[in-house]
């Protein structure tokens, strides 16, 4: 992990910057799933994204996700994720890279004795990958989730195409669960599509 | 900045001591061995998918499979709930992911029994994936299927049915042959099950002592995927029609319902 942290450093010192300053603008967006595995299932996500102080490489977001809807209430489940990311750039480039730590809490309001749900709050590790290219910008988090019997990782590749100050964006997000004692695992997807609007 | 530094070390701090566990189902959990037999003149110890206990079911001591009592299902045309005409008991905790289970119940159709359209007197049905967020109610509701399992009582055979995809409700399918049924006369079920959601699951399902799922060479395990997701199923019986009103109320009695993990837990 610490090899690849430095990789990531190292490779941002190289890569000739564009001029932009999209890092330092604040961001909304919201977006709507869900593939799922086997079915569809209604998803929709509300994420807010602001740089710290302006010009600093800090940036704060919170991602709000609603389950069992398309309309961003539910009366059964939210995930709520703040996470703070440092970027390895002041500058939008082809390629740059961020890394960043979080929380991601799990709110779980379904009363149903069938159910074994709970409602928990775990650390989270993000490490991302990012580019622009013209109209186009992307981003690949690398999430890791820490349990109290095992771990989880998450890679969520988007794509955005950028149309002055908003952008469409599609979203694929591939989880894989890891149970360590029981050597148990399961693979799960989703797919959003979203809008996200620049806000200064 | 540092302030929201210290804020957010806190919160992993927090989080540090108040982790879950990993949103996925631990495998081959046990069940809840269970035994229904209605020798205590109740319907206690069932969960009830019905309009009314006093006017869907009965106890009564003719006919009875074994011992002193059994359960007399009513279904009236009217009696509409949960989105569907039933009068269903359930068994919860009775069917977890990868796990091996068995089932045997006891059921007598009616003389009087008059429809020959479907009504399910058994169904395994599937759940939400409670740990990763899903409820019976999404909005809108995209997924929606008859269970993976059922055994289906129709124009005087039973059937056992299967379905494969949870997002449409007219994609099951038929495994083995329908096995003729006389009215006034107890047919005993008995059920082993593997569930899981790959095509490592099987079902080898016999009434009155003959297979009703196919001889697959070696033995009558039937192989197919038989859950939805690893949230595991959950066992009912009773009478379900869907949203096909009857014209009529029909009868069906049950007894010796039982759920165990070995074939002598659930023997008569």
């Amino acid at each position: 992990m610490r090899q690849l942290f430095f990789l990531c450093l190292l490779l941002s010192n190289f890569i000739h910057s564009q001029e932009s300053s999209s890092l330092n603008k604040s961001s909304f967006s919201v977006d709507f799933g869900s593939l799922g595995n086997r079915y569809i299932y209604p998803k929709t996500d509300i994420n807010f994204s602001t740089s710290l102080i302006k010009s600093s490489a800090f940036r704060v977001s919170a991602r709000l996700r609603s389950y069992g809807t398309l309309y961003f209430f539910s009366k059964t489940a939210y995930d709520f994720t703040p996470l703070m990311e440092y970027y390895f750039t002041k500058t939008e480039q082809l390629l740059y890279f961020s890394a960043g730590i979080g929380l991601d809490a799990r709110i779980r309001l379904v009363h149903d004795s069938r159910s074994s749900a709970s409602s928990s709050v775990e650390p989270l590790l993000s490490l991302a990958l990012h580019g622009n290219y013209k109209k186009v910008s992307y981003s690949v988090p690398l999430w890791t989730r820490w349990y109290t019997n095992g771990m989880s990782y998450a890679i969520l590749p988007q794509i955005n195409w950028e149309l002055n100050n908003n952008a469409l964006f599609i979203r694929y997000e591939l989880n894989y669960l890891r149970i360590s004692k029981n050597v148990s695992s399961e693979w799960s997807q989703d797919l959003f599509l979203g809008l996200r609007r620049s806000l200064n | 900045m540092k302030t929201t530094l210290k804020f957010l070390l806190f919160g992993i701090g927090i989080a540090l001591f108040s982790c879950g566990k990993v949103p996925t189902s631990v495998p081959n959990q046990p069940i809840s061995y269970f035994v229904g037999d209605f020798e205590n003149g109740t319907v206690s110890g069932f969960h009830y998918l019905l309009v009314d206990t006093t006017n869907n079911t009965q106890i009564v001591t003719n006919p009875v499979r074994k011992g002193k009592y059994a359960l007399k299902n009513i279904l009236h045309p009217d009696d509409f709930t949960s989105n569907g005409y039933r009068t269903e008991l359930a068994i919860y905790n009775s069917a977890n992911f990868k796990s091996e289970a068995y089932y045997s119940f006891s059921f007598w159709v009616d003389s009087n029994y008059l429809d020959t359209a479907y009504n399910l007197v058994c169904q395994w049905q599937d759940l939400p994936y409670y740990l990763q967020g899903e409820d019976w109610t999404p909005s809108p509701t995209l997924h929606g299927s008859p269970p993976p399992i059922s055994l289906t009582y129709v124009n005087n055979t039973i059937e056992l049915k299967m379905n494969d995809n949870p997002s449409f409700s007219n994609q099951t399918f038929l495994v083995g042959e329908p096995l003729k049924i006389k009215k006034g006369k107890w047919y005993d079920v008995v059920a082993h099950i593997y569930w899981n959601d790959d095509k490592t699951a099987y079902q080898e399902i016999s009434i009155n002592g003959k297979f009703i799922t196919p001889f697959n060479g070696v033995d009558y395990k039937y192989y197919h995927r038989n859950l939805f997701n690893r949230a595991g199923n959950y066992f009912k019986f009773g009478q379900y029609r869907g949203k096909n009103k009857s014209e009529h109320t029909n009868i069906i009695y049950f007894d010796e319902v039982k759920i165990g993990s070995t074939l002598n837990e659930v023997a008569l």
